[in-house]
């Protein structure tokens, strides 16, 4: 029975492997921290289908300033599997030009269902005018996606594959990475699309599987890894590449396809170890975060526990935390050479921070000299007990010496401690969504007064607009 | 100092928007006011801004707008600084021309909302500020105020300052194809001394800037400046197009990102 994958797009897909006889693969899929934070759909699509002899992929990356481009990804996705997997047969013997006019031809004949299927999908109605605007101009010029797609046969001995725009494609053989070998072929601009079908070049390429030993796939979301990576990796580092890009402000969707032959996973590198020794310390600055170098390391993921990630590049071992944190928030430090280090423990923040100005959060060099002005050492297990001592101790006093004025006054005058009823306070509505069309603002002065009023449409009442400044005498 | 930074919804840009509705602006430019034009062409910055963070049927807040209208008086149009989700749903404000000039009375509104705003903007792009203006100022000089604001910085770069200046004689000869202008320059010999001065105070064009626009096929040359002489609506478009095209996130655009045109 052949497996028949499609990662779905509203989840993420922990890295996830599977071996047959002759190959393995392994596969992921994660969300962008916004589309996460939205439970918005990804716009990458994953599918794959394999028997013990055959494996066809695809790996979309749907365009998202177009037309919901997860929809392009996943029409995408869905029929190249299924051309590589049935229709590629008759080319299985024939040269690059012909699997190339074949699926050229196959990528056009998409276009008109696929565009009946654009024009199925409803614009909400409680979008704003514009917004609809701006989705109705975006369907007019269709839905788009990048893809690489192929198709790994045993019985031929042959890899069969086909491109269009930038995520990410590169083949190993035995000695190294032989990803030059497809050349300079990976452009932005190209791409498929609903409308238009093919736009730019579709690039393919036949390799005798002699010549391979993996092969790994990955959108622009993963980009780290382009200079990251230079061979296979352990799930537990492609993970946390995952993670990484995923705390990032620029996270993206990530989809990530890998493929290898014979009966058993490349050769995988030994975790780093745990950076050690972490320890805050505080400044004019802020709050520097230092920590024990570890041999071999290249960079040093800092991670906030319910915040972003940060990169210091080796040798460097510290680093000005940000300002603002989450409440109870933790920090712990990890090694990368090209495999994931071991993490360190987590490290307690203190519960305020110094209230600090513009400043850059570069990391600081370790062994640049001390910085000038008063520090405090923080000790780890330090880091909130000595807080709480004074918040708890302060508490204490204030209760005894209310009580003590409120026994005082009760004796002065008994009748004080009754119950009397509490005026409640009422709460303040705070203003709707709806509420903002208020704001919307028409400077309606009459030329005679110069008196600036502000008004929104014409349904909401004009109110008196007070200037911010006015000139200096 | 690259301007490299992308605008995400974690990561939004900041624009300011300085625009003068002084009586002048009631004056025709071709068939309509200088101030209808501006106000279509704020409208398409706006549908740009959206276009720009709309994944599926949602407008991520990648951009964070101020918008002050000046006169003798400066005016909070959006009561306060609004993500564009915000904007979009408020429209464009309609505005009407009052009387004087007070530029730099608006370039202290800026400034005042860019010390507030600077310490929050560490992992974000520059901020920039888009000044439309059509003649000189009438009250003090606000050049001053403008070199303060431009060496104002976050690791980004230095607070950008775009002048979108219109008038219909600025330049020696006429733009017939704003797609194919490549832009004010250092050399670019102007006609109007205020227009020089606003050159002054222009930052030069970000070459991510520039490559957004050439993305939506204008033609701007490498050492052109945040300068535009809105000596047509199609020019005046151009000044507001420049002032949302900071580099966006790539939670957008896989594959990089806008339509190939």
């Amino acid at each position: 029975m052949p497996v028949e994958l499609a990662l779905p797009q509203g989840c993420e897909t922990p890295v996830t492997a599977r071996q047959h006889a002759n190959f393995g693969y392994r596969y992921a899929y994660a969300r962008s921290a916004d589309s996460r934070a939205h439970d918005d759909v990804g716009q990458d699509f994953l599918a794959l289908r394999a028997d013990e002899r055959v494996l066809a992929f695809a790996l979309c990356d749907g365009v998202s300033q177009s037309f919901f481009g997860d929809l392009a990804a996943r029409i995408l996705g869905e029929a190249l599997v299924q051309w590589f997997w049935e229709n590629v047969t008759s080319l299985l013997k024939s040269s690059d030009g012909a699997l190339r006019s074949a699926l050229g031809e196959f990528l056009d004949s998409l276009v008109a269902p696929a565009s009946q299927q654009v024009a199925r999908i409803s614009v909400p109605d409680h979008l704003p005018p514009m917004v609809r605007e701006v989705l109705e101009e975006k369907r007019g010029l269709g839905s788009e996606s990048t893809f690489v797609a192929g198709r790994l046969d045993l019985r031929t001995n042959r890899l069969y594959l086909a491109w269009m725009g930038d995520s990410r494609l590169r083949l190993w053989d035995e000695q190294g990475e032989i990803t030059a070998k497809l050349g300079q072929t990976f452009h932005t601009a190209e791409r498929w699309s609903t409308r238009r079908g093919r736009i730019g070049n579709l690039h393919v390429a036949v390799i005798p599987l002699a010549a391979l030993r993996y092969l790994i796939a990955y959108s622009d979301g993963l980009a780290r890894l382009d200079r990251a990576m230079s061979r296979h990796l352990r799930d537990e580092s492609i993970q946390a590449a995952i993670d990484f890009a995923g705390r990032r402000p620029d996270s993206d969707d990530v989809s990530y396809f890998e493929v290898w032959l014979g009966g058993r996973r490349p050769p995988e590198g030994r975790p780093l170890s745990a950076p050690r020794a972490l320890r805050l310390t505080t400044s004019d600055e802020g709050l520097h975060l230092t920590w024990q170098g570890v041999p071999q390391a290249r960079w040093y993921e800092v991670q906030l526990e319910q915040g972003e990630a940060f990169e210091v590049s080796a040798p460097q071992t510290s680093l000005l935390l940000p300002a603002r944190h989450a409440p109870n928030d933790r920090v712990r430090v990890r090694a990368w050479a090209e495999e994931v280090g071991e993490w360190s423990a987590f490290l307690d923040l203190p519960i305020v921070l110094p209230i600090v100005g513009m400043r850059e959060r570069d990391s600081v060099p370790a062994t640049q000299p001390p910085l000038p002005g008063p520090k405090t050492a923080i000790s780890p297990t330090l880091t909130r007990h000595p807080l709480r001592l004074v918040i708890a101790s302060s508490i204490v006093a204030l209760l005894v010496i209310a009580l003590a004025g409120v026994a005082a006054l009760s004796l002065a005058q008994p009748g004080l401690l009754s119950p009397t009823p509490t005026p409640m306070p009422t709460p303040t509505p705070l203003p709707s969504p709806t509420s903002l069309v208020s704001y919307i603002p028409t400077i309606t002065a009459a030329p005679d007064e110069m008196t600036p009023t502000i008004g929104a449409n014409q349904a909401v009442p004009t109110v008196t607009l007070t200037p911010l400044l006015s000139p200096t005498p | 100092m690259s301007y490299d930074t992308l605008a995400t919804s974690k990561s939004p840009a900041l624009i300011i928007y300085l625009l003068d509705v002084s009586g002048s602006m009631g004056d025709k430019l071709g068939t309509k006011t200088r101030l209808e034009i501006v106000t279509e062409s704020l409208t398409a910055m706006l549908r740009q801004m959206v276009f720009r963070s709309t994944k599926g049927g949602r407008v991520a807040p990648r951009y964070r707008i101020a918008m002050y209208a000046y006169s003798d008086h400066v005016y909070d149009l959006l009561g306060g600084v609004r993500p564009v989700d915000q904007v979009a749903q408020l429209g464009v404000p309609e505005l009407t021309p009052m009387r004087s000039t007070d530029t730099a009375l608006a370039f202290s509104q800026a400034e005042k909302l860019l010390q507030q705003e600077l310490p929050n903007l560490a992992h974000c792009p520059a901020p920039l500020v888009c000044h439309m203006t059509d003649g000189e100022f009438t009250g003090s000089d606000p050049e001053p105020i403008v070199r303060r604001i431009m060496a104002m910085r976050v690791p980004d770069g230095n607070v950008l300052v775009e002048n979108i200046f219109i008038s219909d004689q600025l330049l020696a000869e006429p733009v017939s194809d704003v797609h194919k202008w490549g832009g004010v320059t250092p050399k670019t010999r102007l006609t109007n001394k205020y227009a020089q001065k606003l050159r002054n105070i222009s930052s030069p064009l970000p070459q991510s800037y520039r490559a957004t626009m050439l993305e939506s096929g204008y033609s701007l040359a490498e050492d052109a400046l945040m300068m535009i002489p809105g000596m047509t609506p199609a020019l005046v478009e151009l000044g507001f197009v420049m002032s949302a095209a900071t580099p966006i996130g790539a939670e957008s655009p896989s594959g990089g990102g806008s339509y190939a045109r």
